[in-house]
């Protein structure tokens, strides 16, 4: 019994250590799982959908989207943070990776220690959009008639600790304007609510949003990024506009739980970059509003402690709870 | 009205070459399978056929996930009647007296109706479409928080005509169904409510997983007390309705597909909202309320055509606006914005193709449902000979997977278990689950705007009775409230009398 066991035992060792001695040449020799904490049809689903078709022709196996939805994206999250390190099982997420921690909400993994980032794939540009009923044209303008209405304005956002909250009460902080929080679900009510006029001001994803700036239902005033990109085009940051310090950059990232080795890592990274510089890639994303980024690993380690940092400090001013 | 022409030509050029007429009829015919499977939903076969659709036209690919999810709505029908098993979320009340029929030996009767019922119901909705879609958008941008309580408000007042026995359990049942719509995170606070600590209640629970557990596993559960080996209903009578309830069926249906056609086009409304109010509308029109719920043909009739016509005008605010109005309208963004499609006021005069050859293809889709679908029911009315022991297995199998699939959730499941369970005890107990699904339905939404208003109004409640619109709706809501307490509590008396 002590043998078989032990013999077991050194199969097993045997196997795992020969699959990572195996490395990246291999990899993948079986489908890989891609998991989107986020329900069908968003931004970030396009995006690992069309990245892992991208992927599945490069490396000549499947690369399966799988949708696990819930819980702010924290349950996908968690899923991909305790699956086994292997290479197999991969997540493409948000910026919602960073500001679920900085709510304190109660999380069963780190993002930061349980996550190995493999590259910030894309960037979804956002437009600080107003409704006509505020006056002025450039953005010193607008916010000095939001200012002069105190509390006369309403801001949507997609619900309490949504990005779109969070971004909205780092422009609050940093401007000094006062409005009132009108929390909503999702940016589809988030458009219905300024366009009826009922509401005013609101963050939106530029691309979605460019149909009402252009038809003059709804005005930008600016895009909350830290440089202009051409998936908005010529639109000026907030930066730019004066707001001093403001960058917030509303990320998609590729993910593999820590511990996935290096090598797989990197081959990951390098392919995935490699197919952010394929025109075709990139104009179809562009058409969705996604700019293709496609960073180092390093620098996507980076961004993510960079940005906890951010919206810790934006949630932590703000006093905004959301558990 | 001719650009309401030349589009629709357009349409009808662009719905009726080769290729989009295969994809209507593809669309059309998994959205009818996908209907059938109880759990299976148009969301889950709509995601799993998107990466299908990037290398289709962008029109083809729309008029094809169309046709999957007003085909859903014909589908969706078939095991209400013949099993009490909703394959959709917009079929539950089908099933009230749907199945009803069935066990009279009228099944065939019963999916003829809904069949020609959502025919006809398309086919309007699919003109109101064409001809008020910007006059619609404007209702759908208009309606309030205010509005949008003021109407809950209305259809909980309703939701008590749809009990079949006591007012006091429907009450009951009305205001269990708000508690469980209580469950999750809380819009404006971001409290997680009545989670206990499971990360997949701060989403609160899902419709289909309590409909799929109360109607299906419940239904499942009592059966294992009736004696049954082989199928249960021998007889299953004659495949088309009859003439005489072909005219019974027409005011309902036509009844049906007005209230569809106004609440499809409403965000957060939809076809189940739609069949529900057609539903507690017929039965409060009806001259013997008590016919409900024993396989009153109109019970059918009204739901069935309200939720396809619902199906039809929920693209309203997709088409005109860009904005969703349920998860499978946000899948159809998704698939217009790979296309580099941004859906939006533009789609109209940048897409005339897009935008009037979905429209087309609708209508194109909903004859072919229908061509499709009558023939079915003999196959379909069969199914009832299957013996129970391999029947239920088979059913509970599908509506696992169906559940499961809505969000990849093993917790789903479990869930529509444990409400299998209390399905079983509220048949036991005479307690109806329909007032239940519509408190649930109804409660977060009533809850949301009732907030939202106020924070809009800066705390002013007067602004309910100054909205035009709110105050005409809460004062229906008041009417009807007295219409229903003054002769139930003397018909109650009765009943009681009687029992």
């Amino acid at each position: 019994m002590a043998v078989s066991r032990r013999i077991l035992f050194g199969a097993v060792l045997g196997a795992v250590l020969s699959a990572h001695a195996a490395g990246a040449q291999d990899y993948p020799s079986k489908p890989v799982r891609v998991v989107v904490p986020f329900p069908p049809g968003g931004g970030t689903d396009l995006y690992a959908r069309e990245l892992s078709q991208a992927l599945a022709q490069r490396l000549g196996q499947p690369f399966v989207v799988e949708n696990k939805p819930g819980a702010s994206a924290t349950i996908g999250t968690e899923l991909v943070a305790k699956a086994a390190p292997d290479g197999y099982t991969i997540l493409v997420t948000s910026n919602s990776l960073v500001t679920a921690p900085a709510l304190n909400r109660k999380l069963r993994f780190d993002p930061v220690k349980d996550l190995a980032p493999v590259t910030l794939g894309a960037d979804q540009p956002i437009a600080l959009a107003v409704a006509p009923a505020v006056k002025g044209g450039s953005l010193g303008e607008v916010l000095a008639d939001i200012k002069a209405n105190p509390g006369k304005y309403n801001y949507v956002t997609a619900g309490v600790g949504s990005p779109q909250h969070l971004t909205t009460e780092h422009l609050r902080s940093l401007t000094g304007i006062d409005a009132v929080h009108v929390p909503l679900q999702g940016q589809g009510p988030m458009i219905t609510e300024l366009i009826s006029g009922r509401s005013q001001i609101g963050f939106l994803v530029f691309s979605s949003a460019k149909p009402y700036f252009d038809n003059g239902q709804l005005r930008s005033v600016g895009i909350a990024g830290p440089k202009r990109t051409d998936v908005a085009p010529g639109q000026a940051t907030l930066a730019e506009g004066g707001i001093k310090d403001f960058a917030v950059q509303w990320w998609l990232g590729v993910l593999a739980p820590a511990g996935t080795p290096e090598p797989i890592v990197q081959k990951l990274n390098r392919e995935i970059v490699a197919i952010g510089s394929e025109p075709a890639f990139r104009s179809k994303l562009a058409a969705a509003g996604i700019d293709v980024i496609g960073s180092s690993s390093a620098e996507f380690a980076k961004a993510i402690k960079d940005d906890l940092a951010l919206w810790t400090s934006i949630v932590d001013k703000n006093g905004i709870e959301a558990k | 009205m001719s650009d309401v022409g030349t589009g629709l030509l357009l349409g009808l050029s662009v719905a009726l070459t080769a290729q989009n007429l295969f994809y209507c009829f593809a669309g059309a015919v998994f959205g009818t399978l996908v209907g059938v499977l109880p759990g299976v939903g148009p969301v889950v076969t709509i995601a799993l056929l998107l990466p299908v659709t990037f290398t289709l036209e962008p029109t083809s690919a729309l008029i094809m996930l169309s046709g999957i999810f007003y085909g859903a709505q014909y589908g969706g029908s078939t095991t209400s009647i013949l099993l009490n098993m909703p394959g959709e979320t917009s079929s539950v009340i089908t099933c009230l007296d749907g199945h009803a029929m069935a066990r009279q030996g009228r099944a065939g009767a019963a999916l003829g109706i809904s069949a020609i019922g959502s025919f006809f119901a398309g086919t309007v909705a699919t003109l109101v479409v064409a001809l008020f879609a910007p006059a619609l958008t404007r209702l759908a941008i208009a309606i309030g928080p205010a509005d949008y309580f003021s109407l809950m408000t209305l259809g909980l007042v309703g939701a008590v005509v749809l009990a079949q026995g006591s007012l006091l359990k429907a009450i009951a049942m009305v205001a269990l169904g708000l508690l469980l719509g209580l469950v999750g995170t809380d819009v404006n606070s971001s409290v997680a409510r009545f989670d206990f600590g499971v990360p997949e209640l701060t989403d609160g629970l899902n419709f289909a997983v309590v409909a799929m557990g109360l109607f299906g596993i419940g239904e499942i559960l009592t059966s294992l007390e009736r004696n049954v080996g082989a199928g249960h209903i021998a007889a299953y009578g004659r495949v088309l309705p009859s003439l005489a309830e072909l005219r019974q069926s027409a005011m309902a249906v036509l009844r049906g597909t007005g209230i569809g056609t106004v609440l499809g086009v409403l965000p957060g409304g939809g076809p189940s909202l739609g069949a529900f109010a057609s539903y507690t509308l017929e039965k409060r029109l009806s001259r013997e309320p008590s016919r409900f719920g024993r396989g009153a043909i109109e019970g059918v009739a009204a739901p069935e055509s309200a939720n396809n016509a619902a199906a039809q005008t929920s693209f309203i605010p997709l088409l005109t606006l860009g904005i969703p109005s349920n998860a499978v309208m946000a899948l159809m963004i998704g698939a217009m914005m790979i296309h580099g499609i941004t859906p939006g006021p533009q789609v109209i005069t940048a897409r005339p193709d897009l935008f009037w050859g979905v429209i087309a293809s609708m209508w194109v889709g909903n004859l072919m449902l229908l061509l499709l679908n009558l023939p079915l029911i003999g196959l379909w009315v069969r199914v009832l000979r299957i013996p129970y022991r391999l029947l239920y297995p088979i059913i509970l199998l599908f509506s696992c997977v169906g559940i499961y699939s809505l969000s990849n959730s093993t917790v789903d499941v479990a869930l529509a278990a444990g409400f299998g369970v209390l399905g079983y005890v509220l048949t036991k107990l005479a307690f109806e689950p329909a007032p239940l699904l519509l408190g649930f339905v109804l409660g977060p939404m009533m809850e949301e705007n009732l907030r939202r208003a106020m924070i809009m109004s800066r705390g002013d409640p007067s602004v309910f009775v100054t909205e035009p619109v709110s105050a005409g709706l809460l004062a229906a809501a008041a009417i009807l409230l007295l219409l229903t307490i003054l002769p139930t509590v003397r018909r109650g008396r009765e009943v009681a009398f009687q029992e």
